[in-house]
């Protein structure tokens, strides 16, 4: 699994490429840290690479998305992978944030 | 044979070869895709079902042979891979066969020539699936490993077990991304709650933290115990069984939610794994309080 992540103003830019298991979830933990250490208000991800997500990083997501919203911060999924839309929408995730396939 | 039932996909970095490839074979009938690199075959994978590929080696970034190694490894083991080359090198040639090369074609490429690698892989895939069908009808698969949390802390066992299951059981794409989220909320619960007891307020800490708790959980009885995973199939009822019994405390059951209606904890650090499970599973159930948990799943007939 690969994460990048870019900066560009006041929005960052997190790609996933491959699964997050429980194994590599530090990593996505590790990425958001860095997104809530910066000063951007928005965070777009790109999760068209993403084959699929455990619990533990949608915990870690989840855990971001508190600590993003309480400074005004707006989380939005700008692409995904039928199996990550699928499951997202499934679990009612997007009910708290914009995804989008 | 019925060509018209078959989607290639063809990778080079070479836009003009895709084209005039994907023009050739396309009047034969055969659904074909094309993409310019290694990263972007590998995304298309993901999501689209491919009969066949057929791939440059030499390429940017990522040559034919490391796209090569990643769906042998993977989850598309079964899709044939015809190399295109334009020097048959004999340490690639024994490196591609090594990583599980079906066939190989010299550039500049002749029509006739990957017409009839084409049709012989497909051909060969064809009857492979028909003596699979008739395997199938009789197949009951059944198998069990046993695991420690030192297997766990080294190596990526629920990885295992997917490619295990995805190399002796047809199963859709579909239904092995939901398995593998299943097999591997189940088995890293197994390990992390039920033998390691790692709580959850230690899960959200930073990695070394969690590393040091890992560790001085190791240093105790806890790393002698086991998990034991038992998966067996069958392919009359298309009905996959997946147990896994732990010699620690289990899964928290009195998370376990009983409606037909699960939604995923927002609020809670618990739970989610479970909900997971009974989402992506058919059928899910607990026994010997809680250190067993066992799921069905439906396998879809491709």
């Amino acid at each position: 699994m690969e994460i990048t992540l870019n900066f560009n103003e006041k929005t960052a830019l997190m790609k996933v490429d491959g699964i997050i298991t429980s194994d590599n979830s530090y990593i996505f933990q590790e990425k958001l840290a860095e997104v809530l250490k910066s000063d951007v208000k928005k965070l777009d991800i790109d999760l068209s690479a993403c084959r699929n997500m455990s619990s533990i990083g949608i915990g870690k997501l989840l855990l971001f998305y508190k600590d993003f919203l309480t400074r005004n911060g707006e989380i939005e999924i700008t692409k995904s992978s039928p199996a990550v839309y699928e499951l997202f929408t499934t679990i009612k995730l997007n009910q708290l944030i914009t995804i989008n396939l | 044979m019925d060509e018209n039932l078959y989607n290639i996909l063809i990778v080079d970095d070479d836009i003009d070869l895709l084209n005039s490839l994907k023009s050739v074979l396309s009047l034969y009938q055969y659904q074909v895709d094309t993409a310019s690199s290694v990263n972007s075959a590998l995304k298309k994978i993901t999501v689209n079902h491919y009969d066949l590929v057929v791939s440059d080696i030499e390429m940017p970034k990522r040559n034919g042979l490391e796209f090569l190694e990643q769906l042998k490894k993977g989850m598309l083991i079964n899709i044939p891979v015809i190399l295109m080359t334009g020097h048959l090198a004999v340490d690639y040639a024994i490196e591609a066969i090594r990583l599980g090369a079906d066939d190989f074609i010299k550039k500049p490429i002749e029509s006739k020539v990957i017409l009839k690698a084409i049709n012989h892989q497909l051909i060969k895939k064809r009857l492979q699936q028909k003596k699979e069908k008739i395997d199938n009808k009789v197949q009951q698969f059944s198998v069990r490993f046993e695991f420690t949390p030192e297997d766990f802390l080294n190596q990526s066992i629920p990885e295992y077990v997917i490619h295990y299951l995805s190399k002796n059981i047809r199963i859709p794409l579909k239904n092995l991304n939901e398995l593998s989220i299943c097999v591997e909320e189940i088995i890293t619960n197994a390990f992390l709650h039920g033998i390691l007891n790692v709580p959850s307020e230690v899960r959200r800490k930073a990695y070394k933290d969690y590393v040091v708790f890992i560790n001085q959980q190791m240093d105790t009885d806890k790393s002698k115990k086991r998990v034991f995973v038992e998966i067996s199939y069958s392919s009359s009822e298309h009905l996959l069984r997946l147990s896994v019994k732990d010699e620690g405390d289990g899964f928290n059951t009195h998370m376990f939610i009983q409606n037909n209606k699960p939604l995923i904890n927002f609020d809670s650090a618990t739970g989610r794994g479970l909900n997971l499970i009974q989402i992506l599973s058919d059928r899910l159930s607990f026994s010997e309080n809680g250190t067993r948990i066992t799921i069905e799943k439906y396998i879809d007939e491709e």
